[in-house]
């Protein structure tokens, strides 16, 4: 098992209830499979900023793992390891 | 020059770090807290970032503007946290030698950060709700592809 935090940014955080929160996943588990275990226990309002649909990760969301922005398309061959900081955002609405 | 603020936009300073000998001109923009968005009414909005990536961010607009045009001098700065309406939330500053570059530069500068710097606004509607702020709803022109 590898333990990891997730934090959540802006709307997500609304969305999620908490602004961060550590998570379990199996060892070799991908961001991929992270973003599948957060949108499947965490209810419809944190599945919809994951995923636009069934499978296909919302391709406006933003991630950045310990600081370094991942896009999306790279999730499923980004590894995580134990003390990973995975950073989730919502598309960027500043200025 | 790039900074991320909770103290609200010196803009004195801010033209006083860009003027230059060497500048023909001065170009600043301000993005204001506005009251109107179609019909609804903002009593205020607040700013959140993701300060470490935001810096980064920051720092790569200005060094990117910097191989385009003959900047001299250059100052983004986003203020973070709640601001009224008719604050300043961010800041563009350049100076270059001939105004065509300063315009250019400057628009270019806050039509990028607007897109690739992760910080995101809530309103504070004047009916007392709040929603966050999606890219693209804000009544704004689509920034102009250089």
């Amino acid at each position: 098992m590898i333990e990891l935090r997730v934090q959540y940014l802006a709307q997500l955080r609304t969305a999620r209830g908490v602004a961060d929160e550590s998570c379990h996943l199996p060892e070799g588990a991908t961001l991929a499979q992270l973003l599948t275990q957060l949108a499947g226990t965490h209810g419809a309002e944190v599945a919809k900023h994951l995923y636009a649909a069934a499978g296909v990760v919302q391709p406006s969301l933003m991630i950045a793992v310990n600081g370094t922005a991942i896009s999306v398309r790279q999730s499923s061959q980004t590894l995580l390891r134990s003390g990973d900081v995975v950073t989730l955002m919502p598309p960027i609405a500043g200025g | 020059m790039i900074q991320l603020t909770r103290e609200p936009i010196d803009t004195a300073a801010l033209l006083a770090r860009v003027n230059s000998p060497l500048a023909g001109a001065v170009v600043l923009f301000l993005g204001t807290v506005r009251e109107l968005t179609g019909d609804r009414r903002t009593a205020a909005l607040d700013y959140e970032g993701y300060p470490e990536m935001a810096e980064r961010k920051l720092a790569e607009l200005e060094a990117e503007a910097r191989s385009r045009w003959p900047i001299i001098e250059c100052g983004l700065i986003h203020r973070l946290g709640h601001l009224e309406l008719g604050e300043a939330s961010v800041a563009v500053a350049v100076s270059t030698p001939h105004r065509r570059d300063a315009f250019e530069a400057g628009q270019w500068l806050i039509d990028t950060l607007k897109v690739v710097v992760p910080i995101w606004k809530r309103e504070q509607w004047a009916d007392g709700s709040t929603e966050w702020v999606h890219p693209g709803l804000d009544g704004a022109a689509p920034p102009v592809s250089s």
